[in-house]
C-alpha cells in the first residue's frame, strides 16, 4: 500500500480523534476552572446564588439570539456573536446551580416563524437588519403558571452587568410584582386623590384639576405610589419599600427622624434637593402679591445627609461652560442651564451605564464629607472644565447673566458633584432617639426634657445593619414636566433625554434585593493610570497660583473691555473713537497673550504626560531588546576569543 | 527522556548558536511595545495588559512559524536527519525535543516582556489574574502556532513553503470562528458542522483566557491542539525519514 | 555480528534492494562495492535503522535492526554518505551532543576521538565552515566516538587527500581487529588496502560475496577490471535473463 496514503490517512485519524477529544472535554467540563480576577467577576456570585435558590418552582430561561441572520450581518451585528457565547456560558451556569428548577432554551427565531412570534409577543425587541433577516438577543423567564419577565435586549454598552440583569430578572419573576414607594415633597408633584364628587365640584368651580407629574405618572404603571404628607411621619414605615423625597424644605423633626430611621431599618431612600428649584412656586397669594419676590424654593436635606457623608453647598449653583445649553426661546447658552453626555455620567455604575443625555437645571453642588465607613460614588458630574457659582441673592437667578457667572465661577479644577450614592455603614443623627411634644399641627423639638406629660419618646436605631443605600440628587427640575419631557409634534408629551431614565434606573436598582444588590458591587473598578493623574494633578497645583494670576489678569482686561465699551458709545465723536479703537485692540491683544500663556501651562502639563507616554514606550520597545542585542554580541565576542585561544595554543 | 533532554538542549543551543532567536527576540520586543503603544495603550489609561496580549495572535502568526519552519525543513535538506535517527533516539523524543526547544525560545520572548507588567505596575494599578492567564494564554497560543509549524516543517526539505503553509493553518484556525468566515462556511456546510467549528477558534479561546479565567476546557483545547499536532508531526517523521 | 536476510527496498517502482543477504563476523573489514545507485547506501541505511526494509530483517550485534532498533543504534557507528552534521555548530559541541544522546562522558572521549581523526584544529570552528575532508573526519569522529563494536562507513574517504586518506586507512585496519566493519567506496585499491571481504551488488543484488584474493583468484585480473567484468557483464546478462 502506498505509504503516503497510509500516512495521510493516518493524520486524517489524527485530527478526528483531535477534534473529538476537544468536544468531550468542552461538554464534560464546560466553565469549570478557575477564575483568577481579584474580584472574581467571571464567577457567578453569591447574590445570585441566593437568588437562585429563593426559586421555589421550575422558571425556564428562554434565550433568544438570532444566530444565523448575524452570521450574515455587517461587523456591528457579528459583535454579537462572542457576547452570545458569553451569555449563553452564563446561563449554562445559572442551570447548573439551579439544581433542576431553571430550564434553559435556546431559540433561533426564524424569521416568519412561531418563534419569531412568539418572541415578538414576549417583548424581545426586534431589529430588521435586512428585507428578510431579523435580529434577536433577549432573555425570556418564563414559570410554569404562564408569567413571565422579558430582557428585550442584551444591548452592548451592559455587557458588564449581564449577570446583574439575569438576576435580576430571575429575582423579579419570583418576587412580588409592585413595590411601594412612599414620596413626600413640599412641591405638589402627587395629585391628592380626590374623590370623584370633589372632582366634579372642581371642574364646576372652572378650578384646574390638580395633576401628577408626569414622572409620577410614569412611575405608577410599575409601582404602588403613596402620597405622604410633610407631616405624616407616621406614614414613613417599614411599609414602605422606598422613599423617594422631593425638594424637602424645613421638614419637622420628627419627619426627619422618621427619613433617619427608615434608612437605619434598610430602606432605600431617594432624594431630589434643589438651590434653586423652578417648579417650586409660590402660590398666587391676591393680598400680597411681594411675598412671592421674596419666596425661598430653595431645599436640602444636609440635616441628615451630612451624617452621611454628602452635603449640598449653600448657595451654590454648579456651572459648567462646556456643557451650558439654551433654554427654550433663548439664543445664548445659560450657565447653569446644563446637559450632561457620556463623559459627565458615571459609566461604571448600573444605574448611569446606558444614560447619554441629561439636563439639569440650576442643580447645586455635592460634596462629599469624610465619615467612616461610608462609600460615595458620584453618579453625575459637571466636566472637568465645571465649577461653582455663589450667588448672593435668588434674584440673580432669575435673570442669569453667563458672562457674569462665568467671570465670578469658582473653577474647581474637579468636576463637581451632582448626584451621588451613597452605600456603606451609615449612623443615625438621632442615636438617642427624638422625645416631642404632641400637639396637633405643631410639632417643636425637645432636647431632654424628660419627666414631662404628653411628651413621647420615640427610640432609635443608631446604625444601618448591612448596606444602607441613599442616592442624592441636586436637581429638582430634572424631573419636572418642564425639562424632563417635551410636546411632540402630536401633542403628545415624550420623554426628552434621560432624566426620567435616571429616576427609573434609581428606583430599579434600589428595589433589588441586598444579593442583587452584591452582585453590583463587585468588579466595576476602574483601573486607572494613577501615576498619570498624580502628575497632572501636581501640574496643576504648581501651576495653581499661576494659573489663577493669569484668569485674574483676563478677568480685568475684560472688564476694562466692557467699560470701555460703555464709555465709547456714550461719546460718538470719531476721534475718541478711533483712541477707544486703539486702546480695544490693544487690550485685546494683551487678552490674546494671557490665554496663549494659559494654554502654555496646559501644555506643559501635556507635556509632561507625554514624556512618561514615550519614557514607557522606549522602554517596552527597546530595553529587552537592547539587552537580548548586547548578549548576542558579548556571545559572538566572547566565541571569537575563544576560537583565537584556542587556535593559538594548537600552533604554538 | 534522556534522548528528550539531549535533543532539546541541542535544537536551544541551535537557536542560540545562529541568529535566529536572536532575530527572533528582538523583532518580537520591538514588535510587541510598538503595537501595544500604538493601539492607544497610554490613551486607553487603564493599568492592564489586554492591549498589549491581544496583539500576540498577530505576532505569533508570523514569528511562531518562523523559528519553527527550521526544525525539521533544515534537518531534512542538509540530510542531518539521519545523522539523528541513527542515533539511540525514537522520533517521539526528537519530536518533542525539537518542539519544546522552539517552545521555550518563546517563553524568553515572553519572559523578556518584564518591562510591560512593570510599567502597569507603575503607572496604576492592575489586576494581576487577567495578566498571569494573558500570559499563559500566549504561550499556549504560540504552542499551538509551533506545533503547526513543526509538522508542516517535517513535510517538506524546503523552510519557505514549510513557512507559509505554516501560516496558512495558523490563521485557519485563529479565524475560522470570525463571523465573516462563519457565514461564508455556512453557505457550504450543514450549520451544525459549522457551529462546532466554533469551538477550534484559537482567537476565542485565547481571549477567553485573556479575562482572567483559567477555564479547564480552554487550557484541554490548546494542550490538545499541541498534542495532536505533534502527533502527526510524529508520524510524518516516522513514515518519511528520507524523503 | 551483522547477518543480513533477504533485505528488500523499493521506492515507488525502483527496487532498490532486492533479496540481499551476507554475514560479517568480528574482525572482518567488509568492503562494499558497487557502481552509483547500486543500492549501497539504501542497504546500509537499513542496518543502521535509518530506513525501514520492506521485507527481510538483519541483525546487526545480536539485535534485529526492526524489533530493537535502539538496541542496534546504540551498538553501532554510522558514518552516512555526506557526512552529516549540524553546520552551525563547532565541530566540539557536535560531538558533545553526540555524547550526551549517547550518554557517556564528553571530555576525555572528545579528545581522544579528536586525537584519531585528528581533528583537534578544528574543535572549535563551525563545521559549516570546514573543508570536505575535515567535515567526513567530523563524521568519523562521531561515529567512532562510542567505541562501537560494529561500523558502517559510507564512503568514509571520499574527499580526503592522500595523507588523510592514508591516516584514516590505518585507523580502519586499527580497528579492525575489535571490531566489524563495512565500508562502502569507489576506491578498489582501498578495498585491496584494508578490506579482508568484499560484497559486490548492483542492482539491487549481491553479484559476489567473497575475499579480495578469491575474487582475483576466479576472474582473474585486478579488482578494477573484475568490478568492470561484473557490473557491465552483468547488466547484459540481465537483459537477457529478463527476455
Amino acid at each position: 500500500m502506498n505509504k503516503t496514503m497510509r500516512l495521510i490517512i493516518a493524520i486524517f485519524c489524527v485530527a478526528i480523534i483531535t477534534i473529538c477529544t476537544t468536544l468531550i472535554i468542552n461538554k464534560k467540563f464546560g466553565r469549570t476552572g478557575m477564575d483568577l480576577t481579584e474580584h472574581g467577576i467571571y464567577t457567578l456570585s453569591d447574590g445570585t446564588k441566593n437568588i437562585i435558590k429563593k426559586i421555589t418552582q421550575p422558571i425556564t430561561l428562554k434565550l433568544y439570539y438570532s444566530r444565523e441572520s448575524a452570521m450574515k450581518g455587517s461587523e456591528g451585528i457579528q459583535y454579537y456573536n462572542n457576547y452570545y457565547l458569553y451569555v449563553k456560558d452564563l446561563l449554562d451556569e445559572y442551570k447548573s446551580i439551579g439544581n433542576g428548577k431553571i430550564k434553559l432554551q435556546i431559540i433561533d427565531p426564524k424569521p416568519y416563524s412561531d418563534e419569531e412570534d412568539e418572541a415578538i409577543q414576549f417583548g424581545v425587541k426586534r431589529f430588521q437588519i435586512s428585507e428578510n433577516d431579523s435580529f434577536f438577543f433577549g432573555l425570556v423567564a418564563e414559570t410554569q403558571l404562564g408569567k413571565s419577565k422579558t430582557i428585550e435586549f442584551f444591548s452592548q454598552g451592559r455587557q458588564q452587568f449581564v449577570e446583574y440583569d439575569i438576576s435580576k430578572l430571575i429575582n423579579r419573576i419570583i418576587s412580588r410584582d409592585k413595590k411601594k414607594v412612599g414620596v413626600l415633597s413640599s412641591v405638589e408633584i402627587m395629585a391628592p386623590e380626590v374623590s370623584p364628587y370633589m372632582a366634579q365640584m372642581m371642574q364646576m368651580q372652572g378650578k384646574a384639576m390638580p395633576k401628577n407629574w408626569l414622572a409620577i405618572q410614569q412611575l405608577k404603571e410599575k409601582y404602588e405610589l403613596k402620597n405622604i404628607k410633610v407631616n405624616d411621619y407616621k406614614a414613613i414605615n417599614d411599609k414602605l419599600d422606598y422613599l423617594l423625597v422631593i425638594q424637602p424644605k424645613k421638614l419637622p423633626e420628627t419627619t426627619l427622624f422618621a427619613i433617619d430611621q427608615f434608612v437605619m431599618k434598610g430602606g432605600r431612600l431617594i432624594v431630589f434637593t434643589d438651590p434653586y428649584c423652578l417648579s417650586d412656586r409660590p402660590k398666587p397669594n391676591p393680598q400680597n402679591p411681594y411675598a412671592a419676590m421674596s419666596y425661598d424654593n430653595s431645599s436640602n436635606l444636609n440635616s441628615l445627609l451630612e451624617k452621611w457623608g454628602v452635603k449640598m453647598k449653600d448657595k451654590m449653583v454648579a456651572v459648567d461652560p462646556t456643557l451650558a445649553i439654551s433654554p427654550p426661546g433663548n439664543p445664548e447658552p445659560v450657565l447653569p442651564f446644563m446637559q450632561l453626555t457620556n463623559n459627565e455620567v458615571n459609566k461604571k455604575e448600573i444605574i448611569t451605564s446606558t444614560l447619554q443625555k441629561i439636563r439639569v437645571i440650576f442643580a447645586g453642588s455635592l460634596e462629599t464629607v469624610k465619615q467612616d465607613g461610608v462609600k460615595i460614588i458620584p453618579l453625575l458630574t459637571t466636566s472637568e472644565n465645571g465649577g461653582t457659582w455663589q450667588y448672593k441673592n435668588p434674584w440673580e437667578l432669575q435673570r442669569p447673566d453667563s458672562r457674569k457667572i462665568y467671570q465670578e465661577m469658582i473653577n474647581g479644577g474637579k468636576d463637581t458633584m451632582l448626584a451621588a450614592l451613597i452605600t456603606g455603614d451609615l449612623s443615625s443623627n438621632y442615636p438617642n432617639g427624638i422625645d416631642f411634644e404632641k400637639t396637633e399641627g405643631e410639632i417643636s423639638a425637645g432636647k431632654k426634657k424628660e419627666a414631662k406629660p404628653k411628651k413621647i419618646h420615640l427610640k432609635a436605631i443608631a446604625k444601618t445593619s448591612g448596606d444602607a443605600m441613599v442616592i442624592v440628587v441636586s436637581d429638582v427640575d430634572m424631573i419636572s414636566d418642564m425639562f424632563a419631557y417635551q410636546q411632540t409634534f402630536f401633542g403628545m408629551m415624550a420623554q426628552a433625554g434621560d432624566n426620567v431614565n435616571f429616576l427609573f434606573n434609581a428606583l430599579d436598582f434600589m428595589s433589588g434585593s441586598t444579593d442583587l444588590i452584591s452582585i453590583r458591587s463587585r468588579g466595576n473598578i476602574g483601573r486607572e493610570f494613577t501615576a498619570v493623574k498624580k502628575i497632572e494633578q501636581e501640574a496643576d497645583k504648581a501651576t495653581a497660583s499661576e494659573a489663577e494670576a493669569i484668569n485674574n489678569k483676563i478677568k480685568n482686561y475684560r472688564q476694562k473691555l466692557n467699560n470701555l465699551g460703555s464709555y465709547s458709545s456714550k461719546n460718538n465723536e470719531q476721534l475718541i473713537e478711533d483712541k477707544a479703537m486703539l486702546e480695544r485692540k490693544k487690550i485685546e491683544e494683551e487678552i490674546r497673550k494671557a490665554n496663549k500663556a494659559k494654554r502654555n501651562l496646559q501644555a506643559g502639563k501635556r507635556e509632561k504626560v507625554e514624556n512618561l507616554k514615550n519614557y514607557y514606550s522606549n522602554i517596552n520597545q527597546f530595553f529587552a531588546s537592547a539587552i537580548v542585542l548586547m548578549i548576542a554580541i558579548l556571545l559572538s565576542i566572547y566565541k571569537m576569543a575563544k576560537a583565537r585561544k584556542y587556535n593559538a595554543r594548537r600552533t604554538r | 527522556m534522556n534522548g528528550f533532554l539531549s535533543v532539546f538542549k541541542r535544537e536551544l543551543k541551535g537557536y542560540f548558536f545562529t541568529p535566529i532567536a536572536y532575530v527572533f527576540l528582538v523583532i518580537f520586543l520591538n514588535f510587541a511595545g510598538i503595537m501595544t503603544f500604538k493601539d492607544g495603550f497610554f490613551e486607553a489609561g487603564q493599568a492592564s495588559l489586554y492591549i498589549f496580549f491581544i496583539n500576540m495572535p498577530l505576532l505569533f502568526i508570523f514569528l511562531a512559524p518562523a523559528i519553527a519552519m527550521r526544525l525539521w525543513a533544515e534537518e531534512r535538506k542538509s540530510d542531518s536527519i539521519e545523522l539523528l535517527f541513527t542515533l539511540p533516539l525514537t522520533s517521539v523524543q526528537a519530536v518533542l525535543g525539537k518542539f519544546f526547544a522552539a517552545w521555550t525560545v518563546v517563553l524568553l520572548a515572553l519572559i523578556l516582556t518584564f518591562p510591560m507588567v512593570i510599567t502597569v505596575y507603575q503607572l496604576g494599578n492592575p489586576d494581576l489574574g487577567p495578566i498571569i492567564s494573558g500570559y499563559l494564554g500566549s504561550f499556549l497560543l504560540a504552542g499551538a502556532f509551533l506545533a503547526i509549524g513543526s509538522f508542516f516543517s517535517s513535510i517538506t526539505k524546503n523552510q519557505v513553503i514549510a513557512f507559509v503553509l505554516s501560516i496558512v493553518g495558523c490563521g485557519t484556525l485563529l479565524f475560522i470562528a470570525s463571523p465573516s468566515v462563519m457565514f461564508r462556511l455556512a453557505n457550504y456546510f450543514p450549520k451544525s458542522l459549522v457551529y462546532i467549528a466554533e469551538w477550534f477558534s484559537l482567537q476565542s479561546r485565547f481571549e477567553s483566557l485573556l479575562r482572567g479565567v483559567i477555564e479547564v476546557r480552554d487550557i484541554a483545547f490548546f494542550l490538545i491542539l499541541i498534542a495532536g499536532w505533534l502527533w502527526a508531526n510524529i508520524m510524518v517523521i516516522k513514515e518519511r525519514k528520507a524523503a | 555480528m551483522i547477518e543480513v536476510k533477504e533485505l528488500r527496498k523499493r521506492f515507488g517502482s525502483i527496487v532498490a534492494v532486492d533479496d540481499v543477504s551476507f554475514s560479517v563476523g568480528k574482525g572482518d573489514v567488509l568492503g562494499f562495492l558497487g557502481p552509483n545507485g547500486a543500492g549501497k547506501s539504501t542497504t546500509m541505511k537499513m542496518l543502521s535503522c535509518f530506513l525501514s526494509p520492506d521485507s527481510g530483517t538483519a541483525k546487526v550485534a545480536g539485535f534485529d535492526i526492526i524489533k530493537e532498533s535502539i538496541a542496534v543504534r546504540k551498538e553501532l557507528g554510522y558514518l552516512a554518505e555526506n557526512a552529516p552534521a549540524y553546520e552551525e555548530m563547532t565541530a566540539e559541541s557536535f560531538l558533545g551532543f553526540i555524547c550526551d544522546v549517547r550518554k557517556i562522558k564528553a571530555r576525555d572521549t572528545i579528545e581522544r576521538v579528536a586525537n584519531k581523526c585528528s581533528i583537534e584544529n578544528v574543535l572549535h570552528q563551525q563545521i559549516g565552515t570546514l573543508s570536505k575532508g575535515y567535515r567526513r573526519r567530523v563524521g568519523l569522529a562521531q561515529a567512532l566516538i562510542h567505541d562501537p563494536s560494529v561500523l558502517i562507513l559510507d564512503e568514509p574517504t571520499d574527499g580526503l587527500d592522500p595523507n588523510q586518506k592514508y591516516e584514516v586507512r590505518n585507523l580502519i585496519t586499527e580497528l579492525s581487529a575489535e571490531k566489524c566493519i563495512v565500508i562502502s567506496t569507489h576506491i578498489l585499491e582501498e578495498v585491496d588496502a584494508i578490506c579482508n571481504r568484499i560484497v559486490l551488488i548492483d542492482k539491487g543484488q549481491v553479484l559476489e560475496d567473497s575475499t579480495p584474493d578469491e575474487m582475483r583468484k576466479t576472474h582473474g585480473g585486478n579488482l578494477t577490471e573484475i568490478f568492470r567484468k561484473l557490473t557491465t557483464g552483468q547488466s547484459k546478462n540481465a537483459v537477457g535473463g529478463a527476455a
